[in-house]
């Protein structure tokens, strides 16, 4: 079993900052050995297992744009199954919240993002064949419109 | 924000000619401006580069500075890198109709070209007409000098403090990419070297004497901040741990 899977997030950031949404404008790939689905897309399931490392690195299609990641956090189980990707302002995409729903909206902007990296040891607390998603929250610039997230990747133990 | 840093080296050529210095005549442009560089836009840029280093102390962010050149009054970096040639035959083309009305002073324009003076006194012929900013053929007796179209100015060299430090490694490189016009300068950061570094652009411009180009070379001084902060985990803002799932 391999000790570290990597997950490359691919980001085109000049349609996210147009179209204000992440969906349809970011590819995530990963290496996992166990063979994940979805790759290349927003709705990757990364094939994994306790006790492995995982790395996200995320990189502008265009390299001369600024993307970092602003965060990741696992949601909690009582978030419905469809999810969309919204922006900071009022947009006109609708987010769907249940009453437990606690995956907060981005706010503020933060410095100095490419300071943080983003890994970690998976728990041996990890329950199979359990979809463990995420949400992932992009920051491309310092503007307005720059904080986007997306809620539909997650790590699964096959 | 981890990116490729661009610096636009925007250059008032005809005033810069005029005065022989680039002082005054040039502006410096860089993608950073939200992360920290001061003086977008002027002559006195101070391009930030924000590095890091993982914890034993290896450089962490990899930071490449590209510098690009153009020139008020030369033709948009949008241009296919053939616009000069492609528009020569096209003139030549337009020239050779008109032979039915003018012959003689057709034949003169059909003969003019440019030619490049380098800088060992060599003269060699371009092969391209003197072109109007818009494109058109510049008809030295008639048109307006003013509307001569300049050739865009080169970057030579990058040399000066943040060379000599060692904080900027300089490199120029081969490009298909056209608004690069062939080659362009690329540096990498020592971002270990945390300060305040100036370095020197050595920049060609192209002088129109009658129907050659002279070159002449000016410099020009620039800095860059480096600054360099620890990197941290983004889970725990601290070392590695358990992914909180």
């Amino acid at each position: 079993m391999q000790s570290k899977i990597n997950i490359n997030i691919s980001v085109d950031s000049v349609e996210a900052l147009s179209k204000k949404t992440l969906t349809d404008n970011i590819f995530v790939m990963d290496n996992s050995s166990f063979g994940s689905q979805g790759q290349g897309t927003a709705t990757l399931a990364t094939a994994c297992a306790p006790g492995q490392e995982i790395h996200w690195v995320a990189t502008a299609i265009d390299l001369q744009t600024p993307v970092c990641i602003q965060n990741i956090c696992f949601l909690p189980d009582a978030l419905p199954a469809v999810t969309v990707a919204t922006g900071t302002d009022d947009s006109t995409t609708a987010v769907e919240e249940t009453e437990d729903s606690k995956a907060e909206q981005p706010a503020e902007l933060m410095s100095q993002l490419d300071l943080y990296t983003w890994t970690g040891y998976l728990p041996y607390c990890m329950v199979p064949a359990k979809p463990y998603r995420y949400q992932l929250v992009l920051q491309i610039g310092n503007g307005k419109n720059s904080v986007l997230a997306i809620d539909t990747l997650s790590l699964i133990w096959e | 924000m981890s990116q490729e840093i661009t610096i636009i080296v925007l250059i008032d050529i005809q005033a810069a000619l005029d005065a022989n210095t680039l002082d005054g005549n040039i502006y410096l442009i860089d993608n950073l401006r939200t992360d920290g560089s001061t003086g977008v836009g002027t002559g006195d840029l101070t391009t930030i580069i924000n590095g890091s280093y993982w914890c034993n102390g290896a450089q962490a962010t990899e930071v490449i500075t590209n510098w690009l050149t153009t020139g008020i009054g030369s033709l948009p970096l949008t241009l296919p890198r053939d616009f000069y040639i492609k528009r020569t035959a096209e003139i030549n083309n337009e020239l050779l109709n008109d032979i039915k009305t003018s012959a003689a002073t057709v034949l003169t324009k059909i003969e003019s070209g440019t030619f490049i003076n380098d800088l060992n006194g060599h003269k060699r012929a371009l092969g391209i007409k003197p072109l109007t900013v818009t494109g058109d053929y510049f008809d030295s007796h008639t048109d307006d000098p003013s509307s001569l179209s300049y050739l865009t100015p080169i970057i030579t060299n990058i040399s000066g403090e943040a060379v000599d430090k060692g904080v900027l490694y300089t490199c120029q490189l081969g490009t298909p990419v056209y608004i690069k016009d062939g080659w362009y300068w690329c540096a990498t950061a020592d971002t270990s070297k945390v300060g305040i570094y100036s370095y020197t652009l050595h920049v060609t411009l192209f002088k129109p004497v009658n129907n050659t180009y002279e070159p002449v070379q000016m410099t020009y001084d620039a800095k860059i901040k480096v600054t360099s902060n620890p990197q941290v985990n983004g889970f725990t803002k601290a070392g590695m741990g358990i992914l909180p799932l």
